[in-house]
């Protein structure tokens, strides 16, 4: 009689890097719960369960085993449920994670194979579908229920809906400092998410030029064109208070400084030429500063993210085709 | 499953396969003829009821007709007979559907003229010899059957998930899945159906296999 021998599992290359985040969203987890009660728990809770029921599900269809040290799934749900409010209901946040894994990640392949961020499309497809759920928040130290009956009351837009309608918001720069304001559960802790960037950065996470590229666009395009009621059409060097209050609303008012910071980490849908990364973060500001003026949800850096992942393969290979040498054995290795 | 049966299911499946146009060779389902009416127009079961209509009375006689002048014509000219004949067909159908579904036809937009240049209703035109009359006919009606069972399960579908009704009729006080009206939803609810349909199909032909060889 033969025995059979259980093969044993390679170990992905880039696994550390889920769960380097997965670990970073903790510390945004435990900011949320004390703003907005142990709902926040119970939500990143169902969300991990079901990422990693998910996971399970596609290597019992596939006939593959099951990796229980790759956590990329349980770190997708984990930064899609910081991009959710508080009041969002469990149902939603299911079928968003399935959502995230199936049609994201497998659909295109699984591990290392997807061209859009999971993240990005699990954002996407709950924002598209219950936008009067995901972006709608509650206000800070308003403690919910864990089982909600009915619709939660008290829930307001966000900073970056009042900016869209050429409104200006009303919260000071201290609240936004402090994430004493009423957004996603995970991108309003500002002080958090700069340490769990030099975290990532330190452990070679953060691609420095995507993330140069990104933010110095951003900042960019938004200091020349801000979004605030009241500044006309002028020069940059104009209105300079009024330039400096719209770029910190801007800033520090949605999830780009979430998103900005964590989804710009994953291995496989930033491009690896570090050329071309410095312009996928260039795109990616420009798409996000679009998405801002003229799109209907949000987050539009989640948006902007799976329109620049459209284009992130093809611009690497242009780059490591006709782009200069530096880089391009590390690229293509 | 009976022995005998097996063997000759085994034995038969390969022409089976090419044959029936409802399970085993469904046009949407192995084939992907007639996706973009189906993601895009059949949000709901009203809009895939005046689809179903429409390819009822178009694809059988365009078919048969194409078969028919094939006869006669030159093969080179198909694209032209074949393109003429569904759209001569499409007038008579439009007030076909506006007298039964009235102005409810516009919901369904431009994806109802666009069936006369489907490659569900004129692919035929690329083949080498010209069909026999009956081989039309009874393919012809095989892949209506096939392509409106999944048009209506679709339709159906998508209005119950996205707006919780059937044919307006309130049926869930929740909406299930909101995205699956539009496009980008019913893109993901054809492929879970596609990927869902092969699986029963692959399933069903190692089941037949495997109980044709016990038999053995």
């Amino acid at each position: 009689m033969t025995k059979r021998v259980k093969a044993a599992i390679p170990r992905r290359e880039d696994a550390a890097v889920y769960t380097d985040l997965l670990w970073m969203t903790l510390p945004l987890l435990a900011f949320s719960t004390y703003l907005y009660g142990p709902r926040c728990l119970t939500l990143y809770g169902v969300a991990l369960v079901t990422a990693n029921l998910c996971d399970r599900l596609v290597a019992l269809l596939r006939r593959r085993p099951f990796e229980s040290r790759e956590f990329s799934n349980e770190a997708f749900a984990a930064m899609l449920m910081m991009l959710m409010p508080a009041s969002v209901s469990y149902y939603v946040v299911v079928v968003s994670v399935v959502a995230l894994v199936l049609v994201g990640k497998e659909a295109f392949g699984g591990y290392g194979a997807y061209i859009f961020h999971p993240t990005a499309v699990g954002y996407a497809l709950a924002a598209i579908s219950w936008p009067e759920q995901v972006c709608r928040y509650p206000q800070p130290f308003n403690y919910l229920p864990l089982i909600m009956t009915e619709e939660p009351t008290g829930l307001s837009e966000s900073v970056f809906a009042t900016l869209r309608s050429n409104g200006i918001p009303n919260v000071s720069a201290l609240n936004l400092f402090l994430g004493n304001y009423a957004g996603p559960m995970g991108a309003s802790a500002v002080m958090i998410l700069a340490a769990a960037a030099l975290y990532l950065r330190v452990r070679r996470r953060l691609s420095l030029r995507a993330l140069g590229g990104f933010w110095g666009t951003y900042i960019l395009l938004f200091w020349i064109m801000p979004r605030l009621g009241g500044i006309p059409l002028s020069m940059p060097w104009e209105y300079l208070p009024e330039r400096l209050e719209a770029l910190i609303y801007e800033l520090l008012g949605g999830s780009v400084l979430f998103a900005g910071v964590f989804l710009l980490c994953d291995p496989y849908t930033v491009p690896k030429h570090p050329l071309s990364r410095l312009l996928f973060g260039i795109m990616l500001a420009i798409f996000t500063l679009f998405y801002s003026y003229y799109g209907s949800y949000e987050a539009g850096v989640c948006f902007a993210f799976l329109f620049a992942n459209c284009v992130s393969g093809w611009v690497d290979r242009m780059v490591i085709r006709h782009g200069p040498g530096r880089g391009r054995k590390e690229a293509r290795a | 499953m009976n022995p005998e049966k097996a063997k000759y299911l085994a034995e038969n499946m390969e022409l089976r396969s090419r044959t029936d146009r409802l399970w085993l060779n469904n046009p949407v389902v192995m084939q992907g003829l007639g996706l973009a009416p189906l993601v895009v127009a059949a949000t709901t079961g009203r809009n895939a009821l005046i689809l179903a209509m429409a390819v009822a009375l178009l694809l059988t006689p365009t078919r048969l007709a194409g078969a028919l002048l094939g006869g006669v014509l030159p093969r080179r000219f198909s694209i032209f007979y074949y393109a003429g004949v569904a759209c001569l067909l499409y007038i008579p159908i439009y007030y076909a559907c506006l007298e039964v579904f009235g102005v409810g036809i516009r919901q369904v937009g431009i994806y109802l003229p666009l069936l006369v240049m489907d490659q569900l209703t004129i692919r035929r035109y690329a083949q080498e010899k010209a069909e026999k009359p009956l081989r039309a006919l009874r393919r012809g009606i095989a892949i209506t059957v096939g392509y409106g069972m999944v048009l209506l399960l679709v339709g159906f579908l998508r209005e119950f998930l996205a707006a919780g009704t059937l044919l307006d009729e309130p049926v869930l006080s929740v909406r299930l899945f909101p995205l699956a009206a539009q496009p980008a939803g019913g893109f993901l609810l054809v492929g879970a159906i596609c990927a869902a349909w092969r699986g029963c199909i692959r399933w069903y032909k190692k089941h037949v296999n495997m109980e044709a060889k016990r038999g053995v």
